[in-house]
C-alpha cells in the first residue's frame, strides 16, 4: 500500500506547501519566514499555495468576535500616524530654504491627494532652486518617495512617503545615468528623510536626466555593489 | 450581491487603508470579521487568545494594506491566509496545550453563515476538491485534518495514530500530487 512507499527526498520535499499547509514546527516556520523574506522565487511559491489551499477555509463557519474587538482596534489605530517627516532636524540643516519649501509642498500635495498624485500638482510653476521629483512604487504607480534636487548644494534629498520593504530587506538607492550602469547611494532609512551628495561627475544635467531607483537587498546592501532585489520605486527629474 | 462585486469592493477598501482610510478599515473589518475569527478560533480553541490574533491580523492590514496585491491574490485569501499564519505562530508559542479539544471546536456556533458568501470564487474550491478526490482518501483526510487544525507533523501523528514517518510520508507525497493537478 501506499504507506510503503520510500520517504520524499528533501530535495523534492514540498516545504512551501508545507508551510501554508501549516505542519511544520515553530523553528522550522521561523525559518521558511525568514526565506519567505529573502528569495522571491520561494515567496511566490507559498503565495502559490496560499491561493491553491485557503479555499479549504471556505468549509469554516464565521463566528462573531465580541463587540469590543472594533472599538479596541479602533482606539489602537487611532494614535497611529504616517511616520513623520520633519523631525529630523539634523537632515535638513544645510539645505536651502527653496529645497525645504518645495519638498513641503510637494509632500503637502501627496498627502492630500494621496491616490492620485498627480505631477501637475507638484511641479514648480517657475524654474526653482530646487526641483522634485516623485520616485513611484513601479506596481501600484504611488509615490514611495519624494527626491529633491537642490542645485545649491549639489545634494539629493530623499523623503520617504509610503516605502514599504519586505521584512528583512532595507532599501538602497542607486541612480543610473542615461546608458549606463547603476551606481549605488546608498541605504535608505523608510521613515526619514536623508539627504545624499551628488558624485561629482554627475552634478548639473546628469542628476536631472538619471533615473533613481530603489531595490530591497539584505541589511547593509548588495554585497557585490550590484543590485540583488526587486524596483521598489523608481522616477526621475527630468520630464519624459 | 455576487461574490465578483463583494471582492472587487473588498479590494477596493483593502486599496483604501493603504491610504490610512480608518473606515476602510472598518468596512474590511465589518465584512470579514466574522471569517477570520471562525478562522483563527478553529486553530486556537480559545476565545480570548483567537480575538488577540484577530486584532493583530487588522493592525497588519492597517499597516501593510500597500502589500496586498489584487491581480496575485483575492482579497479574502490574502486576509484568511494572515489569519492562519498568525494564529500557527500562537499556537506554536504555547507549546502544551495543543491537543486542547477537537470536537469544541467543530461545535462552534455558526453566528455568521453568510460571511463565506465572500470567500474564495467556487472555481478554484471545486479545483481543489477535485485534486484532493484523487488522492488515497486517508491521504486527504490528513491534508484537512491538517490545514483546519493548524497542528505539527507530530501531534497530526498522534491524532490520526500513524508514525511520525508515515505522516510525513503521507502529507508530503499528497503536496506534491496537488502541485502536479494544480498546475494541470
Amino acid at each position: 500500500m501506499t504507506d510503503a512507499l520510500p520517504p520524499v527526498s528533501d530535495e523534492d520535499r514540498p516545504l512551501a506547501g508545507e508551510y501554508v499547509l501549516g505542519v511544520l514546527d515553530a523553528a522550522e516556520r521561523a525559518a521558511v519566514q525568514s526565506r519567505i523574506a529573502a528569495e522571491p522565487s520561494f515567496a511566490r511559491a507559498v503565495e502559490w499555495w496560499e491561493n491553491r489551499l485557503t479555499p479549504l477555509a471556505s468549509d469554516i463557519r464565521g463566528v462573531e468576535p465580541s463587540a469590543g474587538l472594533w472599538p479596541r482596534i479602533a482606539n489602537l489605530i487611532g494614535g497611529a500616524s504616517k511616520p513623520t517627516l520633519w523631525n529630523n532636524a539634523r537632515v535638513w540643516r544645510g539645505v536651502s530654504v527653496g529645497a525645504v519649501a518645495l519638498a513641503a509642498a510637494s509632500v503637502a500635495a501627496l498627502v492630500l491627494t494621496p491616490r492620485a498624485p498627480s505631477p501637475s500638482v507638484i511641479a514648480p510653476a517657475a524654474p526653482a532652486p530646487a526641483e522634485v521629483a516623485l520616485i513611484k512604487d513601479p506596481g501600484t504607480n504611488q509615490a514611495a518617495l519624494v527626491a529633491t534636487l537642490d542645485h545649491a548644494t549639489d545634494t539629493l534629498i530623499l523623503t520617504p512617503v509610503a516605502m514599504t520593504m519586505p521584512e528583512g530587506r532595507e532599501p538602497e538607492l542607486w541612480i543610473i545615468p542615461e546608458g549606463q550602469k547603476a551606481i549605488s547611494l546608498g541605504m535608505l532609512p523608510t521613515d526619514a528623510p536623508r539627504a545624499i551628495p551628488l558624485p561629482k561627475d554627475l552634478r548639473g544635467a546628469g542628476a536631472y536626466t538619471a533615473l533613481l531607483a530603489v531595490t530591497d537587498e539584505p541589511p547593509g546592501g548588495a554585497p557585490t555593489g550590484v543590485a540583488t532585489g526587486s524596483v521598489r520605486a523608481a522616477g526621475k527629474f527630468a520630464k519624459t | 450581491m455576487d461574490a465578483d462585486t463583494s471582492r472587487a469592493l473588498l479590494s477596493r477598501a483593502i486599496a483604501r487603508v493603504a491610504n490610512r482610510d480608518s473606515d476602510a478599515l472598518k468596512y474590511v473589518y465589518r465584512h470579514t470579521s466574522a471569517k477570520l475569527f471562525g478562522v483563527c478560533l478553529r486553530i486556537l480553541n480559545d476565545r480570548e487568545e483567537a480575538e488577540d490574533v484577530l486584532q493583530d491580523v487588522y493592525l497588519n492590514v492597517w499597516n501593510k494594506a500597500d502589500r496586498f496585491d489584487p491581480e496575485k491574490a483575492s482579497p479574502i485569501t490574502w486576509l484568511v491566509a494572515m489569519a492562519r499564519n498568525r494564529s500557527i505562530d500562537k499556537l506554536r508559542s504555547r507549546g502544551s496545550r495543543v491537543m486542547a479539544g477537537v470536537e469544541e471546536a467543530e461545535a462552534v456556533p455558526d453566528a455568521a453563515p453568510l460571511a463565506s458568501a465572500v470567500v474564495e470564487a467556487d472555481e478554484d474550491r471545486q479545483r481543489l476538491d477535485g485534486c484532493l478526490d484523487q488522492l488515497d482518501p486517508k491521504h486527504a483526510g490528513a491534508v484537512r485534518t491538517a490545514f483546519f487544525e493548524g497542528v505539527t507533523y507530530d501531534a497530526l501523528a498522534q491524532m490520526i495514530g500513524v508514525p511520525l514517518g508515515t505522516m510525513k510520508s503521507w502529507i508530503r507525497r499528497s503536496l506534491l500530487s496537488l502541485r502536479l493537478c494544480l498546475e494541470a
